[in-house]
């Protein structure tokens, strides 16, 4: 018999980027994170004990990802509330995607944008583009139609191509 | 403006073009290993697949069946009792039992983990060629298996 667990380390190990860059959206830092990630992998591996033990449809994994990072924001937030005083800074060298092609200076505008789009837009544009879901699957995983998860998509390109264009246009205005 | 998911025949947006060209940052090789080692003591905790158990271990065997003092020769290993004078009889029975909790402790990432001690038990029948005998044989392994904290609220 197969061992389960090589046929989920090989799973993390095509899925795990992808499914850290969805959990990014719903975490602080990296390290947040990657413990969204490992806490959903953890409740998917027995979700799935009872269907084959196998590991879990992509849109499903996302959709628990986001659960647990609203779980760890509802902790996180009373955190913060008990400590005022402490300052919470941004590690401004950590990014999320990493450009496939040096000097790609349209690549390395839209990813710092794709970052700050908000959290619905910036789901569906995970789980469309790096996820490779559909809309079908996308509005599943998180309750939404797929005419909504497709509009959020459109919206969201429209945003990130005005985005570029700004970017570009004051860059080049300033050399 | 129609997406690819309706139509595949729809030119891409120029956007995407460029996103096509952003891949995601790797989980980092402490996070790895760190889930790695999760889905390891999950397996290890499951009955009902065979697993690799890389924690301690003591082993005893326990003959039964008035055995003479000539079968201490016999190695220890089940395939390789089958492959001398001895035939298994029927099929190799397993059970584990759960002894208790050995406390939490921290894994190399800092986790916390529940030690919880096993007692996994496999008996086999076999019978010897030559005189005719049937002999019973016990593999008693007691093992720390580590649990995730976070698995013991689902």
């Amino acid at each position: 018999m197969e061992n389960p667990s090589q046929a989920w380390k090989e799973w993390l190990t095509e899925n795990g980027p992808r499914l850290l860059l969805f959990a990014r959206g719903w975490a602080t830092s990296r390290e947040d994170a990657e413990d969204l990630v490992q806490d959903a992998i953890l409740r998917m591996w027995h979700h799935q004990r009872d269907k084959g033990g196998g590991p879990p449809d992509l849109p499903l994994v996302f959709s628990t990802i986001r659960f647990c990072g609203l779980n760890h924001h509802r902790s996180e937030s009373r955190r913060r509330k008990r400590e005022e005083s402490v300052i919470y800074l941004n590690d401004f060298q950590d990014v999320w995607l990493d450009t496939v092609l040096e000097d790609d200076e349209e690549a390395v505008i839209l990813r710092d944008a794709v970052q700050q789009l908000s959290p619905k837009l910036r789901d569906v544009v995970v789980m469309k583009v790096w996820g490779n879901l559909t809309f079908q699957q996308i509005g599943e995983s998180l309750a939404i139609s797929h005419n909504t998860a497709a509009s959020r998509y459109r919206y969201a390109l429209e945003q990130l191509a005005h985005e570029l264009r700004r970017m570009k246009e004051t860059r080049h205005a300033n050399q | 403006m129609q997406t690819s998911d309706s139509n595949p025949t729809v030119k891409s947006h120029p956007v995407e073009d460029v996103l096509a060209r952003l891949m995601p940052a790797a989980i980092s090789a402490q996070g790895q290993r760190g889930i790695e080692s999760m889905l390891d003591g999950l397996t290890a905790s499951c009955p009902a697949w065979p697993v690799e158990r890389a924690r301690h271990r003591s082993r005893k065997w326990i003959w039964s069946g008035g055995i003479a003092a000539s079968i201490a020769a016999i190695s220890v290993a089940a395939a390789q009792i089958n492959d001398h004078r001895y035939r298994l009889v029927g099929s190799p029975t397993t059970y584990e039992q759960q002894l208790g909790s050995e406390g939490i402790h921290e894994d190399a990432e800092g986790r916390l983990m529940e030690a919880v001690r096993l007692r996994i038990v496999e008996e086999g029948r076999y019978k010897d060629i030559l005189s005719g005998r049937l002999i019973t044989l016990t593999n008693i392994q007691e093992e720390t298996i580590f649990l995730p904290l976070a698995d013991l609220s689902i």
